[in-house]
């Protein structure tokens, strides 16, 4: 409990976080107006999931040790000491919020809970509390520069069978490009596309072929995920310097991330600021594709897509990393049928395994049964039969929800439909 | 001597707080940047910053019940100081008086019983969240005292509250209810900027450095 505290004093005076979570601590008037925005808390309206009580958790131990008020009149002004139990039950509640920020988004002081629940699963790690997963996943990357472990030449087999794939369905010779100097586009997929989601990598190869595109895979950086980003800055930092210094080695113009959230926004949004100024552009691949439709640069028949499909907007693509046009232009332009969900967007709710949730298979009743109930709801009110997601982590999370709710639903990826749709000319 | 010291004291320390708050932020370091889309372009600010402060646009959307109480509150915050002006500048608008009274006591009982009967609301209140709604109920209830209780002269009131304007003080009126008032005014200034009621200032920061970056 010591290195708690100790690590919560670190925490206050961490530059990277001082100011938000000074103001999210300091300011919140508890007034529940978050709860009506989370989707964890939605599903049951249980108290356990409120936003702002789960915040408290951690800020009633913060005014304990750090403010006058909190050590002089302790319970009164809401100050309590940390101990065995709320210790056990901040590891519990801050691994069941998915960080979406949904509650951030009409606070209307401003109050950001993911912050607050970042933190603590920082000081939790600190502490030595953290899922198996999460510190192996780390680990694995740091070690092997992908977090499953995957060595080169078992990677040098995934791809290559899969140009194999591609020939055989569009009769080219498709290649994922390797470790090319000073190429456009140097591409980092999440690297579970190439196992879990083939179809979206080879959407995105067969994208990029199309559009004549001078790019490469890195076979030092097959993996941009950064899961750092849900639980401790050490890794956080680590990560994107490991990122950077090998993307630099290539010297592209630009840094194009694959389908997955959570690595758009670290790298678009963070990775200057922890691993100093690079001198290339951080892209979506939503964004690239979106632009070679609007350029005109590859053509596509909508007709390949005739199922109603709809858009699920991973939190860290629409709501924090600002890409919310561009995955619809693109759904617009493949398919027939393209519907909403409602609400979309930034507003759009979490899948139910954002924040590492879905990595953790202990949280699999919880994913389905609380924190994933919104978004099964929204896919039904759409009457699609396609989801598309564009981020690793929702498409698992998703899948597995269609299985549990037995929907008549495929998830797939953007570019799976994108791929489909490609006119060869 | 003492009601003479406490008001300037009592300013003097309610500047400095706010003071130290907003400098303390502003002078914050870059952070990593959390932002949250859509990021509104300049004029689209204001026009977010407005619809917040005049209408609590969120709150009236997502959450009517604690919108009720909080919204009238705000609303006879706004009352109560505009004749409070005016009752200063020596053409008091006693009505304003009225309403914001009268708002204010109805808001802030409001979410105190809120805040007592609804279960989510009271799972996450304190007795912090108690007392600051009471503070505004405890002075509502002793001003009705000092206007409607007849022994209290209001020009005399004016009259040292003037004195400390111009650095000339008076003595003030020594009716209890008044001094109990002005007491309360005076705790509350010196409480407000290092109290949890800091949204004055720090909802700024909020919106303009951490929600919509720097």
């Amino acid at each position: 409990m010591k290195k708690f505290i100790q690590a919560m004093k670190e925490a206050k005076d961490n530059d990277l976080i001082k100011l938000p979570l000074d103001l999210a601590l300091g300011t919140c008037a508890n007034c529940n107006n978050c709860a009506e925005q989370c989707s964890v808390y939605q599903a049951t309206r249980e108290e356990a999931y409120l936003p702002a009580l789960r915040s408290d958790l951690l800020r009633r131990v913060y005014k304990k040790h750090f403010t006058l008020a909190g050590k002089l009149f302790g319970k009164l002004v809401g100050a309590e000491d940390l101990d065995e139990d709320r210790l056990n039950l901040m590891a519990e509640s801050f691994y069941r919020c998915t960080m979406c920020r949904r509650c951030a988004l009409e606070c209307p002081l401003g109050i950001d809970n993911m912050l607050i629940t970042r933190t603590a699963r920082t000081l939790l790690t600190r502490a030595g509390i953290t899922p198996k997963i999460l510190d192996e996943s780390v680990d694995a990357q740091l070690k092997t520069g992908n977090v499953s472990k995957i060595p080169p030449l078992a990677f040098i087999d995934m791809v290559e069978f899969l140009e194999g794939e591609m020939k055989e369905a569009t009769g080219r010779e498709i290649h994922f490009p390797r470790d090319r100097c000073s190429p456009e586009i140097l591409l980092i997929p999440p690297v579970v596309d190439f196992i879990m989601n083939a179809e979206t990598m080879m959407g995105i190869a067969e994208t990029l072929y199309a559009a004549g595109a001078d790019w490469t895979l890195s076979t030092a950086l097959i993996d941009s995920a950064n899961f750092g980003v849900f639980f401790d800055d050490d890794s956080l930092v680590k990560i994107a310097q490991l990122f950077v210094e090998e993307a630099k080695k290539l010297k592209p113009k630009k840094v194009v991330i694959g389908e997955c959230g959570h690595a758009y926004k670290a790298a678009n949004k963070f990775y200057d600021l922890l691993s100093g100024p690079f001198p290339f552009q951080i892209q979506s691949v939503l964004e690239l594709t979106a632009s070679y439709l609007q350029q005109g640069k590859i053509k596509v028949n909508p007709e390949a897509n005739r199922d109603p499909v709809t858009l699920h907007d991973p939190c860290n693509v629409a709501r924090m990393g600002g890409i919310v046009e561009e995955p619809r232009s693109i759904l617009q332009a493949v398919c027939k049928d393209f519907r909403e969900m409602n609400p979309h967007g930034v507003e759009n709710y979490c899948c139910g395994g954002g924040g590492s949730l879905v990595l953790i298979e202990e949280l699999h009743d919880f994913r389905m049964e609380v924190s994933g109930k919104k978004k099964v709801e929204q896919i039904r009110a759409t009457g699609a039969r396609v989801v598309a997601a564009p981020c690793a982590n929702c498409k698992k999370q998703l899948a597995e929800l269609v299985e549990y709710y037995k929907l008549d639903v495929k998830v797939m990826g953007v570019h799976d439909l994108v791929g489909r749709a490609l006119v060869w000319e | 001597m003492l009601t003479v010291i406490l008001p300037y004291l009592s300013i003097l320390l309610f500047i400095m707080g706010t003071a130290y708050r907003f400098f303390k932020w502003s002078g914050a370091p870059r952070h990593l940047p959390w932002v949250l889309y859509p990021i509104p372009s300049y004029p689209g600010q204001l026009q977010y910053m407005a619809s917040e402060i005049l209408t609590f646009r969120t709150l009236l959307h997502y959450n009517l019940k604690v919108w009720v109480g909080s919204y009238l509150f705000h609303i006879g915050l706004a009352f109560f100081l505009a004749w409070f002006l005016t009752f200063l500048a020596g053409w008091p608008m006693n009505i304003l008086g009225k309403i914001g009274g009268i708002l204010i006591l109805g808001g802030a009982t409001y979410l105190f019983i809120l805040r007592l009967i609804s279960r989510s609301m009271r799972t996450v209140s304190s007795f912090v969240e108690f007392f600051n709604l009471g503070i505004f109920i405890l002075f509502t209830l002793t001003g009705i005292c000092v206007v409607y209780g007849q022994r209290v002269d209001l020009v005399e009131i004016r009259d040292f509250f003037l004195g400390l304007l111009r650095f000339a003080p008076k003595t003030p009126p020594k009716e209890t209810s008044f001094l109990i008032l002005l007491f309360i005014a005076e705790g509350f200034l010196v409480y407000l900027p290092f109290s949890k009621m800091v949204h004055y200032i720090s909802k700024y920061f909020s919106y303009h450095r951490v929600k919509w970056g720097h």
